[in-house]
């Protein structure tokens, strides 16, 4: 089973839709998927029209009272589930402080899906938490939506310089979301630098009113816009995401 | 998991829809169509193997489709447009990989075609959620028996959501006729097309042992007669070499009866019916020692030959006169001789059957008899050594042959746990003479075949590793003889003549 997780600092860059959209195509594609929706928000949840309830709470998963197979959910799609929210993930971080290793609690009860399932993604909350550690440290590779601004490269080579400190085996890859080619710095920002840089994807996600109309139509865009420009782009990232190729280090 | 329900041929998608609708709201999709043929060896092999493969049809695709128990189907596209067909014309696909031990030499055939309308059906909560999936098929058997088959509905649960399929299970028993769950379609279509998955193409006739002997040995006749003509119009078309097999082992349990209990019937008859029996059985005797060769060479175990590909020039002169051979076994069967030896045969058995026989009883003859063979074996087997010639021991394997028809024959009037008893220690020795007989067959003809084919100029190594072909089937022959010992041992010793003796159903 192989992992991937999206994972930002800030909020509204993209993570859950690309997250459901990824999550919809590997499925399509034949990978027997599971979307684990670990932000209290529970906007993923909501795209699939699941209820936002885990019975027992996140506390009864982290601590293993509720085998984690027991809470998913299967979603209206062939081969896709889905792992909900639940509004008392927001103490996440006091459940997971609360355990014996408390940053590798996730990797843990994940393990046991690895025959159930040939993917799994996580939607992860923007925050530093040990919630974030978890994921970074369960993740084979972790997708890191980017507005191409110079304040978002900042955090990215922030959270690059984190992980090579302690030493976490995940592959980091940063992706531009929520571009407007209109405007001169994002059209800067994201052709020089996904040319310079290796743990940058080449695909990058537009931003458009199409994205947008996923909350309203609750499906994933390759599903009801299975040609658009939006679906292609999301094709080319999980191809990119899902290759081997090492993108760990900044150049 | 996904639960199979069927119901009457008289229900329809509406009806399902309707009694659904009570609870939730109801999606449905366009229905689509499609034909699939179920396909299995004529022996059932896929079946008792727990599998089922269908070749499905949609528009201008068609695919194979393997189901084994609770995994997942596998798919390979399937170009055969036509069956039956053998394994090896098929193209390479994990679905072949995954039958061809089970299909062995077999061809595939098709049992029954069937026509489906299918409907998806979502049923959705009141946030449009799907919580269950549905798939309803009309289906029709296409064919000689045409006729509408049960509507089959499929339920399949969404993870989390099993309560739901539960409770449309219960909607649909409430609201309609439930005729079963759990019936694979594919074994509904073959049963309605006239087949018993699984069974024999014909039973063994159920013996009262209190009947006439003769009533029964008819009975066991008319049903080896059954399966010769069941095999007949394979072996001519080729479909697979087992039919002839089949053939063979039916027309050799005929004569081996004949000459066991042959006193019973007309002497005139009997004597006319063996002489066509023994000519039906040299006519097919060539194509089936030609398989055998060529069985040998395509067996994996023929790997451990370091020639293996010099043996191809041999391979292509089996081949060539297995041809030959087929084409003279073709002529003798579809002769006026051939054609006439079924219908003759039967008429002298109803003949036979319609005259009052008042003894023995099939009880007294059948033990009699068995007790008969024993003996003659056992008799045949005293002066055998390792270094006794082939020919003396096929002699004795013949006898062996012999009783094991009758073992076969009158199984319903035996006591089964002795009839067990020997019939295990008869098959082991038969096993071990089997052996020794096909190794000599093989080494003989494989010495006369090289002749003919160093006149024709074949390579050095392709002798070579004829050569070496043939000391292999030696050294079967000598580990095959080795064992003879032994199996003749158990089978003489005092406790198989317990057995022998206890097969009657009055022994204490």
């Amino acid at each position: 089973m192989r992992s991937l997780a999206l994972y930002n600092i800030k909020g509204g860059v993209g993570k859950t839709t690309t997250a459901v959209n990824l999550a919809y195509l590997a499925a399509r594609d034949g990978s027997r998927t599971l979307l684990w929706d670990l932000d209290p928000q529970a906007a993923a949840t909501y795209m699939f029209r699941i209820r936002p309830r885990v019975k027992g709470g996140g506390e009864r998963l982290i601590r293993g009272k509720r085998p984690l197979d027991a809470a998913i959910k299967g979603t209206d799609f062939d081969r896709l589930d889905l792992l909900p929210a639940d509004f008392t993930y927001r103490n996440m971080d006091l459940i997971l402080d609360g355990t014996k290793r408390p940053t590798r609690q996730l990797q843990r009860i994940l393990e046991p899906l690895g025959s159930d399932y040939d993917l799994v993604i996580l939607d992860c909350p923007p925050s530093i938490s040990l919630v974030s550690e978890n994921v970074l440290r369960a993740a084979d590779t972790v997708l890191v939506p980017l507005i191409p601004t110079t304040l978002s490269m900042r955090t990215f080579d922030q959270l690059t310089e984190f992980v090579r400190s302690v030493s976490y085996q995940t592959r980091l890859l940063g992706f531009f979301s929520m571009v407007d080619r209109r405007k001169r710095l994002h059209r800067e920002i994201t052709d020089d630098l996904t040319r310079q840089r290796a743990d940058i994807a080449t695909s990058a996600i537009p931003a458009l009113s199409l994205i947008e109309q996923m909350a309203v139509r609750r499906e994933p865009v390759p599903h009801f816009a299975p040609r658009s420009l939006a679906a292609r782009r999301y094709e080319q990232l999980l191809a990119e995401a899902m290759s081997e190729g090492q993108g760990t280090l900044s150049t | 998991m996904q639960r199979e329900l069927m119901f009457g041929a008289a229900a329809d998608p509406g009806e399902v829809f309707a009694a659904l609708s009570a609870r939730y709201c109801v999606q449905t999709d366009p229905a689509t169509s499609l034909r699939w043929i179920c396909l299995d060896t004529a022996d059932w092999r896929l079946h008792r193997a727990g599998m089922t493969l269908l070749d499905a049809r949609r528009g201008h695709t068609a695919e194979l489709i393997l189901s084994a128990g609770e995994c997942d189907a596998i798919t390979a596209p399937a170009r055969a447009r036509s069956w039956p067909r053998r394994l090896e014309t098929l193209s390479p696909s994990p679905v072949r990989d995954r039958i061809a031990h089970a299909v062995g030499v077999r061809a595939l055939l098709p049992f029954a075609e069937v026509d489906v309308r299918s409907i998806q059906f979502r049923l959705l909560d009141d946030d449009d959620k799907t919580r269950v999936r549905l798939q309803v098929d009309q289906q029709r058997l296409r064919g000689a028996n045409q006729a509408a088959l049960p509507l089959r509905v499929l339920v399949s649960p969404l993870r989390g959501y099993e309560r739901d399929a539960e409770r449309c299970v219960g909607l649909l028993d409430d609201a309609m006729n439930m005729a079963g769950e759990g019936m694979a379609a594919a074994t509904v279509a073959m049963t309605a097309a006239g087949f018993l998955p699984g069974q024999p193409s014909v039973r063994p006739p159920r013996l009262d042992p209190a009947a006439p002997a003769v009533e029964s040995l008819v009975g066991v006749l008319r049903r080896w007669m059954d399966l010769i003509d069941i095999a007949r119009p394979g072996v001519l078309t080729d479909v697979d070499i087992e039919y002839l097999h089949e053939l063979r082992t039916a027309v050799r349990a005929t004569r081996s009866m004949l000459s066991l209990a042959g006193g019973l019937l007309p002497r005139t008859e009997v004597e006319r019916s063996a002489a066509e029996f023994a000519w039906l059985g040299r006519l097919t005797a060539p194509v089936r020692d030609l398989d055998v060769h060529l069985l040998e060479l395509a067996d994996g175990a023929t790997a451990d030959l370091s020639g293996l590909a010099d043996l191809e020039p041999l391979r292509r002169h089996l081949l060539t006169r297995r041809r030959s051979a087929l084409n003279a076994l073709r002529v003798g069967l579809t002769s006026e001789r051939g054609a006439s030896l079924s219908g003759d045969w039967r008429r002298s058995l109803d003949l036979v059957a319609a005259t009052q026989h008042p003894a023995p009883t099939t009880h007294d003859s059948a033990a009699t008899q068995a007790r008969a063979a024993y003996r003659r074996i056992v008799k045949a087997a005293a002066p055998v050594t390792p270094g006794t010639p082939a020919d003396d021991l096929h002699r004795l394997r013949r006898r062996c042959k012999r009783m094991r028809y009758l073992l076969d024959g009158y199984e319903s009037v035996y006591r089964p746990g002795p009839h067990r008893e020997v019939l295990s220690a008869l098959k082991k020795l038969q096993d071990c003479l089997g052996e020794i007989q096909d190794s000599d067959v093989q080494s003989r003809q494989l010495k006369e075949i090289a002749a003919v084919l160093t006149r024709r100029d074949v390579s050095v190594d392709t002798v070579l590793a004829m050569g070496a072909l043939r000391e292999r089937a030696m050294r079967r022959d000598a580990a095959a003889r080795h064992d003879l010992a032994g199996r003749l041992q158990r089978f003489c010793a005092p406790s198989t003549l317990d057995a022998v003796r206890a097969l009657d159903t009055r022994a204490s």
